[in-house]
């Protein structure tokens, strides 16, 4: 799913700019990061794709179709999202109910949706959850419950909408691998929204937003190395490149290589 | 408050377990009616009830002491309804006279008894046989011959007519064997197969179009949030108490105040929790009242007809007995 914003605006009434005039594009089969301090309009960026707001001035572009409001329910049928609070969107009583949702309500019939449910919860390790009740999970057994629900509707597109923000650094961990093995596995289109710099380690692409513009764009690499774009936008780069930076020096090439590949490949 | 188990249900799976549950729910209902077609102190059709849920509750093998949780609840009505029957049934034979000799010998020593009862309560084990044993000590206190100033002329007469005695103890048998039956359909059947039945039950009203789905939908939802909404009230609370609401002190001013600082929070957290749970449904495709497949599919067994062949029969054969 191809995903183009040309000259984006967007704001509320009588309000300023949320958004100001941006452009980008996301590619088919991708992972892009989309990263900005609290405020900034990363949310904004998913509702205006998501079509739950439409844009001032400019054009969305999904599959190189011009988005309206006719043919948005044709798109969104093909994204799923994961929102931050794990516990506003577990809909059924158990695990295996909430898989099922999104399943029941594209009337899928029942044995395919257990092989669906048996599939998806497997791929985030929770198959041996499926008739817990929510109560006795984990804010990251939860989100990932979450993820799996949305994955069984084998959208073309997922959206991460900060879904990490919530949760303790193990849950962060969880949900950080089932999104690198997203990544390998399946040939989504993802777009990860969130505020914590490490996240954007293993997408292909990122776009740095602050006061409602992209303030840069590109591979990871290259966003990370620049800490002065980072601090500008109220960001801070990931430790171990603070440290590359601190050793750059010739004798200590051979470290600084270790720690590229340690960082990269992790 | 850390865990809220939402139901009672209790997995033993035995074959009331297996039942279907919309089988269990009509069940329950028709002994529902049944109990109450029991003619008036007909102790052996409501006794042959009773027996009959005794059957059904060794056949699910949840132990005792959960039905006795249930009645525990009711114990205080049950006592209260009793005694009511028994003061104020006046017709048939008496079978016993109570006077009440109001002198001062006897509401000193009686007062002094209930006020040590008051004194020591919080201490006691099994509160109510002792609210239960004071009561009765104090009424035969102040019954006694004593001798002593007399505070009214008239002593109060109290008698107690066999009618009273008999129409009490049916009240109670015909509560108890109520009890029993639903507790069976709590404690055996989950409280998702419990909406899905009555989802499947309601389905006729369709016809006369309303949604049954709308509303199933929102009981399951009610029943996934109750717990998350107990959490979120006990978050508050706390943080109300550290910020030094005291709960449990002052006045009816003071404790509206507390109950308002609980229920404002409370409404803003769950209609933003109402607001973002809406937009997660929708962007799973959930459009209210449209078709959708369903994981839980309740299929009817061999065996769910023989039980509903039970139940109707019985039913039948009461109402057979009652016209008859």
């Amino acid at each position: 799913m191809k995903i183009e914003f040309r000259n984006v605006t967007f704001k509320y009434e009588d309000d300023c700019d949320l958004l100001t005039d941006i452009s980008f594009v996301i590619n088919s089969g991708e992972m892009t990061s989309i990263i900005g301090p609290n405020g900034s309009g990363k949310s904004t960026i998913t509702k205006l794709i998501m079509g739950i707001l439409t844009p001032l001035s400019g054009e969305i572009y999904i599959n190189n179709t011009l988005v309206t409001e006719d043919n948005i329910n044709d798109f969104r049928c093909q994204m799923g999202i994961i929102f931050q609070n794990p516990d506003n969107q577990f809909v059924g009583l158990t695990v295996k109910d909430d898989i099922a949702f999104g399943l029941e309500n594209k009337q899928i019939e029942r044995n395919e949706m257990i092989t669906l449910i048996d599939k998806y919860s497997k791929l985030v390790h929770m198959n041996n959850f499926l008739n817990h009740n929510p109560e006795n999970l984990s804010g990251g057994q939860k989100q990932r419950v979450a993820i799996a629900g949305v994955l069984a509707m084998e959208t073309e597109m997922v959206i991460f909408d900060e879904a990490t923000s919530m949760l303790d650094p193990i849950g962060v961990d969880e949900i950080n691998k089932t999104l690198k093995m997203l990544k390998k596995q399946a040939s989504k289109t993802i777009i990860s929204i969130t505020h914590n710099i490490e996240e954007i380690l293993y997408s292909d692409n990122v776009l740095v937003i602050n006061n409602g513009t992209i303030v840069a764009q590109g591979k990871p690499k290259d966003i990370l190395f620049n800490e002065s774009l980072l601090n500008e936008a109220g960001l801070d780069t990931i430790e171990t490149v603070k440290l590359i930076n601190k050793l750059s020096d010739s004798k200590y090439e051979s470290i600084v290589s270790d720690l590229w590949t340690l960082t990269f490949n992790m | 408050m850390n865990k809220i188990a939402f139901g009672q249900f209790v997995n033993t799976n035995s074959i009331i377990h297996k039942m279907d549950a919309r089988i269990k729910i009509i069940g329950t209902i028709l002994f529902m009616i049944t109990i109450f077609l029991v003619p008036t102190n007909n102790f052996y059709l409501l006794g042959a009830l009773l027996v009959f849920a005794l059957i059904l509750i060794l056949l699910t093998k949840v132990q005792l002491s959960k039905y006795l949780k249930s009645l525990k609840s009711i114990v205080f009505l049950l006592v209260f309804a009793f005694v009511f029957q028994v003061i104020f049934r006046n017709n048939g034979t008496v079978i016993y006279i109570h006077y009440f000799k109001f002198t001062w010998n006897n509401i000193v020593v009686a007062s002094f008894i209930a006020a040590i009862y008051l004194l020591i309560r919080k201490y006691l084990p099994m509160k109510f046989i002792f609210f239960v044993l004071t009561t009765v000590l104090i009424i035969y206190i102040l019954g006694l011959p004593m001798h002593g100033a007399i505070l009214n002329q008239n002593t109060i007469k109290l008698s107690i007519y066999e009618e009273g005695l008999i129409s009490g103890s049916f009240i109670i048998l015909r509560v108890l064997t109520l009890i029993l039956f639903t507790t069976i359909l709590t404690l055996t059947t989950k409280p998702t197969e419990l909406n899905n039945a009555i989802e499947s039950l309601l389905k006729p009203l369709e016809l006369l179009h309303i949604k049954t789905s709308v509303f199933a939908m929102m009981v399951s939802i009610a029943l996934r949030f109750i717990p998350t909404l107990f959490l979120e009230a006990d978050k508050i609370l706390k943080a109300q108490a550290s910020r030094g609401v005291d709960f449990n002190e002052g006045n009816l001013k003071a404790k509206v105040v507390q109950i308002i600082s609980l229920l404002v929070p409370m409404f803003v957290v769950s209609f933003k929790k109402a607001d973002e749970l809406a937009i997660a449904m929708e962007a799973r495709g959930y459009i209210p009242g449209e078709k959708r497949t369903k994981l839980n599919e309740m299929k009817l067994q061999f065996s769910d007809f023989i039980w509903l062949f039970i139940f109707v029969g019985i039913f039948t054969t009461y109402i057979l007995l009652r016209i008859l």
